[in-house]
């Protein structure tokens, strides 16, 4: 017998449509609550660095 | 969704490090160069999908066909015990991180990219097999972003068949059966 659980790829089979708009527009909205705050996610600190550095 | 996550193959890889170079070799006194080479380094060591004792993994997030990734995710798959994916880090290309720091932030095109990521790693559970992915929410910021998925996600009725929380700094999706 298989007893390997599903995966996440087979529970969604189907249903990709679905699943990708409602995370997109998950992301879209968590984003612009985000605010100014955006500013502070981690993959902008490489330009925020290089500022500082430059100012150093 | 114009992105979607993919392997990087030798290919893809050296035409990835051809663009984030000249993207910042154009930007030397806003963007920290080493930074990127250091990305594409680990990524170029991580590409080894088939290795038996591989499990940690770069995918590329592509734009429309494009031949170069505009973002790289950094994954780990775990092979023993309790098997989950973790999506631990994204890192954006320069030109999306200087828009970031210049104010132009293009917010549709980073929600696409990010929810390439996502959506993405629900689809490496094919190759990765589990019924659990993990998204870490590494700083408080990135931590916020990620229970404001969660919670969008909560009240539009969940995901079909999955369950969506957050477990201390990560967002965790499982199957329901789980």
């Amino acid at each position: 017998m298989n007893h390997e659980p599903q995966t996440i790829a087979d529970v969604i089979s189907g249903h990709e449509a679905e699943v990708e708009a409602i995370v997109h527009d998950a992301v879209a909205k968590s984003l612009a609550d985000l605010g100014a705050d955006i500013y502070k996610l981690e993959w902008a600190n490489k330009a925020v660095a290089a500022e500082a550095l430059a100012a150093a | 969704m114009p992105h979607i996550l993919d392997r990087l193959d030798n290919g893809r890889l050296e035409a990835t490090s051809n663009e984030w170079r000249s993207q910042f070799s154009r930007h030397k006194n806003q963007l920290i160069p080493s930074e990127y080479e250091r990305i594409l380094a680990w990524a170029a060591g991580c590409v080894d999908y088939e290795g038996p004792a591989c499990e940690s993994f770069a995918y590329g997030v592509y734009e429309n066909g494009a031949g170069h990734a505009i973002a790289i995710s950094e994954v780990v798959y775990s092979k023993s015990g309790r098997k989950w994916l973790k999506l631990l880090d994204l890192h954006l290309c320069p030109a999306v991180d200087l828009s970031f720091y210049n104010d132009e932030l293009d917010i549709m095109g980073l929600s696409s990219i990010f929810a390439a990521a996502i959506v993405g790693t629900f689809h490496l559970t094919k190759r990765h097999p589990t019924d659990t992915v993990k998204l870490y929410g590494r700083s408080g910021t990135l931590l916020t972003f990620l229970k404001g998925i969660g919670a969008y996600i909560e009240r539009q009725g969940g995901l079909p068949g999955l369950k969506v929380g957050i477990e201390g700094r990560w967002l965790v999706i499982r199957g329901a059966a789980a």
